[in-house]
């Protein structure tokens, strides 16, 4: 039977991913997270985030202690994923997608507000790429950049919060802006650990991460089973 | 033998955790949380301030401890605001038994409370800062409750709350940095931008007051004495720690423009809110927005009786908020909503919990005649010194919070009844007297505020940065 890998060998597997490539696709899970409604596409691109994120922050930071961020990450992940089942928040938009069109869904307010739904992913697909190239261009032209990052690691830390940021203005629903909050942490901490690596403040950070999490996942309960409660109602 | 910070931090963790499982029996669980809360004030006040002398036959020592390498250490300060935040707490579980706000409250406030003891004791910013996270954690789950529904209030605190923690750790790292760098000078710039910004995130100004109104619409009303009275308490002295810890972030003059620039702002804010306000909770966020810009144009003062007046106005906001809680736990409970015109009328049912309504309202606002008037007063005369427009604004602030209470109580006791139901009060002995403690308590702090008002000044004066 072939030894269980070390924490290098493993590390290893992810050398084909390059500093750069690992931070436009960091760019890419953000723009992902802002873009889709559905919570498997979410946590996927989050789970993919905190992998790509935590390679790069081996450059920063010790091996060990990335691969435990990375670790962390995908806990979360799992917390959330848990949730978002626990509240069937995939079927809740489903449902909503596929009903067949009754009289009172064919009222002309009704049409509209389907029309807003059908536009609102291609608006926050037009925000998140402007935002995406706006922060591609700033920060290769070295108009944006945090103190003491390598430039690729900027590029990284930047378009995360951003887009973060943009993803918080466009929802207070607890688990995708909860989602939005653990992106943005994620760019803050891949800044912070390259000023401070006290071991004190990593595992602080850490417990922030998780008390997030938390939160957002009981937010998420009491906000979405009011929802399917108050549909239940309406359906009987 | 248990180091005293250690107990007073640990102390009401562990307590909550049995008051926990007693949760579903309001009486023990409050009474247990009580007297938690009291042995937490006593506790405070009986620690020995110098190393190795103990108490309690030797089991607990104090003076300070390092661990992690970070000093925690009781100073005056801290235990002064312990004390008072305590037998705070003692009062809101005591009036929790008839107001039941929710299961968790008693285990939640507790844990705050521990939590608020870690930030007063610890000396590091950043682990302040990180501790102030936690607290918001807390607060976002007891905001909420058990009860389903909108989110909006619980998670709009703990977003802008999180949103500040990034800027007060780079403000952290950038002070350590030059302290191991003293030619570093240039950094110190950006760290006192960062951190008057982040104490604005904190404190609720005007652009970061989003979270205010769904708190106060979904929060349970002796919830927000914790969030506006407990928490706000917590960032006072973090503000006032780094003043008087970096004499440079004292001595510079942009956080002291920039939160007379901010508290100007959430006051005219707070006023055009007051004015056109049609639910409770609104009512009570102008109010505050007012309260809390009074605190910012104080801060901006820089100086010591500007900071002294800030200690006055938030420990009587504690007051008041608690007047105003009490009142509107029986208003709501019988009205189930926040609007005002739903309770029509509603005066001629609920007497005495109107009556105190009114009073925590016009507290709020700062009349005179109430609690809340006498730090309001210092905050207007002493901004009048320096700015005298800027005092006419909180004037102006004051007098609309008034009207919106004067109009809010026009229909409380409008003769058109909306709902029907027996007295609130009748037969209900303990509301009957808790409103009369309550009531009772009002007036004498509102004829004698000098009890509140010297505890606040001996605060004040332990700073020496201003003096």
């Amino acid at each position: 039977m072939a030894p269980f890998p070390t924490l290098n060998e493993l590390l290893s597997y992810l050398t084909f991913l390059g500093e750069e490539p690992a931070a436009l696709g960091v760019l890419a899970t953000a723009v992902i997270l802002v873009v889709l409604r559905d919570w498997r596409w979410s946590l996927l691109a989050l789970a993919t985030q905190y992998v790509m994120a935590g390679w790069l922050l081996t450059r920063v930071l010790e091996p060990q202690i990335a691969v435990l961020k990375i670790m962390v990450g995908l806990i979360i992940c799992v917390v959330l994923y848990l949730t978002a089942r626990q509240v069937r928040w995939g079927d809740l938009h489903r449902d909503t997608g596929s009903r067949s069109e009754s009289d009172s869904d064919r009222s002309p307010r009704s049409r509209r507000a389907r029309s807003q739904l059908a536009t609102e992913p291609v608006f926050r697909l037009l925000i998140s790429v402007s935002a995406a190239i706006i922060i591609l261009h700033v920060t290769s032209s070295g108009r944006a950049s945090l103190p003491e990052l390598p430039a690729h690691i900027n590029l990284a830390s930047i378009s995360l919060m951003a887009m973060a940021l943009l993803a918080l203005g466009l929802t207070d629903e607890p688990l995708t802006a909860g989602m939005g909050l653990l992106t943005f942490m994620t760019g803050f901490e891949l800044w912070y650990h390259s000023l401070e690596q006290a071991i004190v403040t990593i595992g602080f950070l850490v417990v922030i991460d998780f008390l997030i999490s938390t939160i957002t996942a009981y937010l998420s309960i009491a906000h979405h089973v009011s929802a399917e409660e108050t549909r239940r109602r309406r359906l009987t | 033998m248990i180091p005293a910070p250690v107990l007073l931090i640990l102390g009401p963790v562990i307590l909550a955790l049995a008051v926990y499982v007693v949760r579903r029996i309001t009486l023990a669980a409050s009474l247990l949380s009580t007297a938690a809360a009291l042995a937490l004030a006593w506790l405070t006040s009986a620690v020995p301030q110098t190393a190795g002398e103990a108490i309690l036959g030797g089991r607990v020592v104090g003076g300070e401890i390092e661990i992690l390498g970070r000093t925690l250490a009781l100073s005056p300060i801290d235990r002064s605001v312990l004390i008072v935040l305590s037998l705070v707490a003692a009062a809101l579980f005591l009036l929790a038994i008839r107001f039941r706000p929710d299961n968790l409250f008693f285990s939640g406030a507790l844990v705050l409370l521990g939590i608020t003891a870690a930030i007063l004791i610890t000396e590091a910013l950043v682990l302040r800062i990180l501790l102030v996270e936690l607290a918001a954690g807390v607060i976002s789950v007891l905001i909420q409750g058990t009860g389903f529904g909108s989110t909006r209030g619980a998670w709009r605190f703990f977003l802008f709350t999180t949103l500040a923690l990034p800027l007060l750790l780079i403000a952290g790292w950038q002070i350590d940095f030059q302290a191991a760098n003293p030619g570093q000078v240039a950094l110190l710039n950006p760290a006192v931008l960062l951190l008057t910004l982040g104490f604005a995130i904190y404190l609720g100004a005007v652009p970061f007051h989003l979270w205010m109104g769904p708190v106060a619409k979904e929060g349970q009303p002796l919830t927000q004495v914790l969030v506006f009275g407990f928490f706000h308490i917590a960032i006072l002295t973090i503000v006032a720690g780094t003043s008087e810890q970096f004499p440079w972030f004292a001595a510079s003059a942009t956080p002291y423009q920039w939160f007379t620039f901010a508290g100007t702002l959430t006051v005219g804010i707070g006023l055009i809110l007051a004015l056109t306000t049609t639910t409770f909770g609104h009512l009570s966020v102008s109010n505050l927005m007012v309260d809390i810009g009074a605190l910012l144009m104080l801060l901006g003062l820089g100086n010591h009786g500007g900071l002294q007046a800030a200690w006055v106005l938030m420990l009587l906001r504690l007051v008041s908020l608690t007047v105003w809680g009490t009142g509107l736990s029986v208003i709501r409970s019988r009205i189930d909503s926040d609007r005002v015109n739903r309770a029509t009328g509603i005066g001629w049912q609920a007497r005495l919990a109107t009556v105190v309504l009114v009073l925590g309202g016009l507290s709020l606002a700062g009349l005179p005649l109430t609690p809340g008037f006498a730090g309001r007063w210092m905050a207007t005369t002493l901004i009048a010194r320096e700015n005298m427009a800027a005092a006419a604004l909180l004037l102006l602030g004051s007098a609309g919070g008034a009207i919106a209470v004067v109009r809010m109580t026009r229909t409380l006791f409008a003769p058109r009844v909306t709902h029907s139901g027996p007295p609130a009060e009748q037969g209900d002995w303990l509301t009957t007297g808790v409103l009369v403690v309550v009531l009772i308590v009002a007036i004498v702090l509102a004829l004698y505020p000098h009890t509140v008002i010297s505890a606040a000044v001996r605060i004040a004066d332990y700073y020496t940065y201003l003096q």
